[in-house]
């Protein structure tokens, strides 16, 4: 007998399909059939069916036609683009708190501690501008007065 | 002429089947109110139907082939409000850590809807060959044909997975 026709029957027979002679037959034969292929095509009927039974009563809706079931890998493979981007927003929302943090630090850390200021540097005598300072005007304002000048 | 009403034990096919069929609808729409309602309307059924003279070859596939037609209106009616529920099943299924369990899913979730609805009605409900081609309006030899392909079809990937595992082993 074919493979494919054995398991056939094998699967009517766990599923209580076959009339009482034929399941009392096919139980005979398995029984005796000193064939380990036999026994091992038996337990493969009954592994499959079993892993059939157990994820039909797992999952409810693989049995609702009015519901379109798709595979996990399928809806994984959709959630792919979501994934990208919400990574690149979380990877900008990061990197931006993370530099807001850092220049708000420098911030604090220059208010807390001024820097000495340099004094300022008189317009060395060589300048042409050495010559000159600013002094108020009797006519209101600044004026450029020369230094080596007295009155 | 007025049909004559069939002579059917209503009460007896109530017993027989009453349980199964409120199983049926808790399975697919969740709730006992809900699946007691959905019973009552579908004896309802079967009772204006062997009223009008109906011959019922196979009544537990014949009431599984009404309460189908009921429980596919009622998911159109209520739609909005049990997608939520659809969810949910489907955050379970993505919890289920049994790499067989996923693989046989993936292969039942690839199948045509019809294909799946077989397997259901003979796994989660128990139905025969006949009863389901009853609830279905299809012959038994194609249901046979169609559940024994899917049963192939598992066994395959079942076996390449057993073929991969040792490989990796």
């Amino acid at each position: 007998m074919k493979i494919e026709s054995i398991r056939a029957l094998l699967i009517d027979r766990e599923f209580d399909e076959l009339t009482p002679e034929a399941a009392e037959l096919l139980d005979d034969w398995v029984a005796t059939d000193p064939d380990p292929e036999l026994a091992s095509e038996v337990k493969k009927v009954r592994e499959t069916l079993s892993a059939a039974a157990k994820t039909t009563n797992l999952f409810p809706e693989l049995g609702r036609p009015e519901l379109i079931v798709t595979p996990l890998r399928q809806s994984r493979r959709a959630l792919l683009p979501f994934a990208l981007a919400a990574s690149i927003i979380l990877l900008i929302g990061i990197s931006g708190w993370a530099g807001f943090s850092a220049g708000q630090h420098n911030f604090q850390a220059r208010l807390t501690k001024p820097k000495p200021l340099k004094p300022i540097q008189p317009a060395t005598p060589s300048s042409p501008w050495a010559q000159y300072k600013l002094a108020s005007s009797p006519e209101g304002g600044l004026m450029a007065v020369r230094n080596d000048l007295k009155n | 002429m007025k049909p004559k009403p069939a002579n059917v034990d209503l009460e007896q096919i109530f017993r027989e089947c009453g349980n199964d069929l409120s199983a049926y609808f808790a399975r697919r729409h969740g709730g006992a109110e809900i699946a007691a309602d959905l019973v009552q309307e579908s004896f309802l059924q079967l009772a204006r139907r062997i009223q009008k003279g109906q011959a019922l070859q196979c009544p537990r596939g014949y009431l599984f082939g009404i309460a189908r037609h009921i429980s596919v209106a009622f998911f159109r009616r209520n739609q909005p409000a049990l997608a939520q529920g659809v969810n949910d099943v489907a955050t379970s299924v993505a919890e289920q850590p049994d790499e067989r369990i996923a693989a046989a899913r993936e292969v039942i979730a690839a199948l045509p809807p019809l294909q799946r609805e077989i397997l259901d009605l003979r796994f989660s409900h128990g139905l025969s060959y006949a009863e389901i081609a009853t609830a279905l309006g299809i012959p038994a030899g194609t249901v046979r044909s169609r559940l024994h392909h899917a049963i192939a079809l598992l066994r395959e990937t079942m076996d390449a997975d057993e073929h991969r595992t040792r490989a990796k082993a």
